[in-house]
């Protein structure tokens, strides 16, 4: 029997494929470790990550 | 912080650096000719018996003995970065520097084999400690990428320990601990089949580092064989979204720093804008080839969006890339982009240009030694005319 496909599911694989194809032209922009997103200014993040180990 | 690539093929390396500093701290491009055995060496902070060196050129924090990133007369390219380990490098006393254990394994490698064996044996003996920073107590260890023509070593050390890794295609590294248990040296106080990323910080980040990572691999990934020193230079000046800039490209395709407020990671990118705090000082492109071939190598000053990378044959480098004055022109041109984004693209309108210019005419004369000669003494002039048409 064949499998009808409405064109939402059509559209819904299209674009399916096109996330994918994104992510793997872009596979670690946002890796996956650890917290992936920072809520301070770069400066204050960066100046937090050099001050870590001041004594 | 910093980033630093390489990527082997089958007739070279090319190599690339881009060294993030603080702000205000003056970088300047030098070489040094050979210097025989004898002697004592003042290093940043410590005394030593001096082996003598091969010429060098690196780039060096002007305060300080040490380079950032360099290569020899022998076709050995050397640059550091900063990594984050378990261990407080403000427990040890002062002693070399990563930066000076670069110096040291450009002044005394033959090879990158050589270099290694150099460079993990003086960080036996003496160990890596005392500030990195002209204005604070800011001491760190260093990871280490070492590349000639045939191949290259991945570094990673905390302390006096250390594990290495040979490199096959290529590798990128940057402010993180890299290795795991795929190290293949260290040295003998770790235990064969130690993972060294169990090193790392728990309390720093890698995400920073993680996306200039993405960046530079992929750059690394397209191979040597693909890859020219122009493309190195596309992802030096990296923004986060794509390569760019490669001399000889449209000087109006420009990618902006990312906006101030820019969120989550997106800030963190190759060509490195956190302001106030760093920004990139200085970087340097190389290719290197099998002996009897010319020895190329390409320095910038200040960010690499907001300069050039002036084409060079060492040891023969410019000497106006030796002074402060420089340094603080290409700097000018750095604060500019970092107060207003929108001005790298007059910059680089000047810029492109004669970068592109420069590449070519270098292309040019590369195999021809007394035409080599010419052009070095006449690429500063270029240069100049360019900084002074941007009012620097």
């Amino acid at each position: 029997m064949r499998t009808t496909v409405t064109i939402d599911d059509e559209l819904a694989a299209k674009a399916e494929e096109l996330l994918i194809d994104h992510e793997l032209r872009q596979p670690q922009r946002h890796p996956v470790v650890g917290e992936s997103r920072v809520a301070i200014a770069p400066d204050e993040a960066l100046n937090a990550m050099l001050s870590t180990q001041a004594v | 912080m910093c980033d630093t690539l390489c990527a082997v093929g089958r007739k070279r390396t090319l190599f690339a650096k881009n060294s993030n500093r603080p702000r205000d701290e003056v970088q300047v491009v030098e070489s040094h000719p050979r210097r025989p055995t004898g002697g004592s060496l003042r290093t940043t902070h410590l005394e030593l018996p001096d082996a003598g060196a091969a010429a060098v050129i690196g780039s060096r924090p002007a305060w300080m003995w040490g380079f950032e990133h360099g290569i020899n007369e022998h076709g050995v390219a050397i640059g550091n970065e900063r990594i984050f380990t378990t261990d407080d490098p403000h427990d040890a006393p002062p002693a070399l520097t990563g930066m000076d254990v670069v110096r040291l394994g450009l002044e005394r490698g033959r090879s990158a084999d050589a270099a290694i064996d150099v460079m993990t044996a003086l960080i036996e003996e003496h160990g890596q400690g005392g500030r990195c920073s002209e204005h604070h107590d800011d001491p760190y260890w260093s990871s280490f990428l070492v590349a000639d023509a045939h191949g290259a070593w991945v570094v990673e050390t905390s302390g006096r320990r250390w594990v290495a890794r040979a490199v096959e295609d290529g590798a990128a590294i940057s402010n993180r601990v890299t290795l795991g248990v795929d190290w293949t040296r260290s040295s003998a106080d770790v235990a064969p089949g130690t993972d060294f990323s169990h090193l790392i910080d728990p309390n720093v980040p890698t995400e920073p580092s993680d996306v200039r990572l993405a960046t530079t691999r992929a750059c690394v990934t397209t191979g040597a064989d693909l890859l020219t020193p122009r493309d190195l230079v596309a992802t030096m000046r990296h923004h986060g979204r794509r390569a760019w800039g490669a001399p000889g490209d449209d000087p109006s395709d420009v990618d902006l720093p990312q906006p101030a407020g820019a969120p989550g990671w997106d800030a963190f990118t190759v060509c490195w804008h956190i302001v106030p705090v760093e920004s990139t000082a200085a970087s340097m492109i190389a290719e290197l080839l099998p002996a009897g071939g010319p020895l190329r190598a390409w320095f910038a000053l200040g960010s690499p969006c907001a300069s050039l990378y002036v084409p060079t044959f060492p040891p023969e480098v410019p000497e106006e890339l030796a002074s402060a004055h420089t340094w603080a022109r290409f700097r000018a041109l750095r604060d500019r982009v970092e107060v207003d984004r929108g001005a790298l693209t007059p910059i680089r309108a000047v810029l492109g240009p004669v970068e592109a210019r420069l590449w070519d005419d270098a292309d040019a004369v590369a195999h021809d030694p007394s035409r080599r000669e010419t052009f070095g003494r006449a690429v500063w002039q270029a240069v100049d005319g360019a900084l002074t048409r941007l009012g620097v």
